[in-house]
């Protein structure tokens, strides 16, 4: 796996902005996501896949890191949406599943966001969140 | 895999085989718990796994009563290529259960013995299980037992009853303060969004872990031994 430095993205409690299908996903996302996603992974030379962890960091807990990865691990969860992938650690996935991920900008900032309808709350600015 | 030379060096004097030796050790998320990594395969089986809490459940296991018999060791759990000891309480000072522990360990892997006697191991029951409890059982096998493992611990299935999954909680998960935020808020979460029939999932105390202390401190008491 490479990894070229770690982002981190908001996390906002709420309902899916995407209607729910009958097959669930373990990770739903939007148009906004992944153009955004495919234009960053263009980029990158030798990455085939943008990879979620969670790390033990920030005021309220927990926190997602984005990275850029090539070789999907053993046990991550891959979601491919309109031939964009997405590998899921397995300790992310205990608290993504059935989440939204989200590219929303607008004037103050352009970033990802997760709608987790798992989390129990967030912090102010939302990077840190609790189960 | 042990190589030529390292069973060369086995054949060599305790102290130098221990040297040789190098067992890493890592924390876990239990503050009573340490893992310990030989460097190599423990279990024959990798899928199974094996908790110990005294030395009668322990027949099984020479290496798991050596490891009780050290003063401190409340538990003693084996995973494939790991152990993971539990410590009595808080008062109990790891600076002093670890080089006991290094010794025990080094000094069982030197003999070349087995950590565990098949023999005594009772087979495994083959029940016909339904459509949602084979759903259930490979959910925990390949996506929830891997991640709790990294963690010195393993979690079992005992039964699904009316929406409630029954899980045991096993190795440094046994006490663990953040086991219950594991288990309702990780594994419930994940159970329930891959196999709607799942409602809720608890946690079973081992039945036979209790009888046993029952029994042990009965016996102390008739004796006259107090902890």
């Amino acid at each position: 796996m490479s990894k070229f430095g770690g982002a981190t993205a908001k996390v906002i409690k709420g309902a899916l902005k995407v209607r729910q299908t009958s097959f669930r996903a373990a990770l739903t996302l939007t148009n906004e996501a992944v153009s955004r996603i495919r234009v960053l992974l263009a980029q990158q030379n030798d990455a085939n896949a943008l990879k979620i962890g969670v790390r033990q960091k920030g005021c309220n807990g927990l926190t997602y890191t984005l990275e850029y990865a090539k070789d999907k691990q053993k046990f991550d969860e891959e979601v491919e949406q309109d031939g964009i992938k997405v590998w899921i650690e397995p300790k992310a996935q205990l608290s993504l599943l059935g989440s939204e991920m989200d590219y929303v900008t607008d004037k103050l900032s352009s970033e990802f966001v997760f709608r987790n309808p798992n989390i129990k709350g967030t912090c102010g600015c939302g990077e840190s969140f609790s189960i | 895999m042990i190589s030529s030379k390292m069973l060369t060096r086995l054949n060599r004097s305790f102290v130098q085989a221990a040297r040789s030796m190098y067992i890493q050790v890592q924390e876990t998320p239990n503050p009573l718990s340490l893992k310990f990594l030989p460097g190599q395969q423990l279990l024959p089986d990798a899928s199974k796994t094996y908790d110990f809490s005294s030395a009668a459940t322990a027949k099984q296991s020479p290496l798991a009563i050596k490891l009780l018999r050290v003063d401190g060791v409340k538990r003693v759990f084996f995973g494939e290529d790991f152990v993971t000891v539990t410590k009595s309480d808080e008062t109990v000072d790891w600076a002093l259960l670890r080089p006991e522990i290094f010794s025990t360990i080094a000094d069982h892997i030197q003999t070349g013995k087995p950590v565990i006697n098949e023999a005594a191991t009772v087979s495994d029951q083959v029940e016909e299980d339904d459509e949602v409890v084979m759903m259930i059982k490979e959910i925990l096998e390949t996506r929830i037992r891997p991640m709790v493992q990294e963690d010195g611990g393993d979690i079992t299935y005992v039964g699904f009853d009316d929406g409630v999954v029954k899980l045991k909680m096993q190795g440094s998960c046994t006490g663990c303060p953040s086991s219950g935020v594991t288990l309702k808020n990780g594994i419930e979460n994940m159970l329930t969004f891959y196999v709607p029939e799942v409602k809720e999932v608890i946690e079973v105390k081992d039945e036979s872990d209790d009888l046993v202390e029952q029994e042990l401190k009965k016996f102390e008491q008739s004796k006259g031994i107090k902890d």
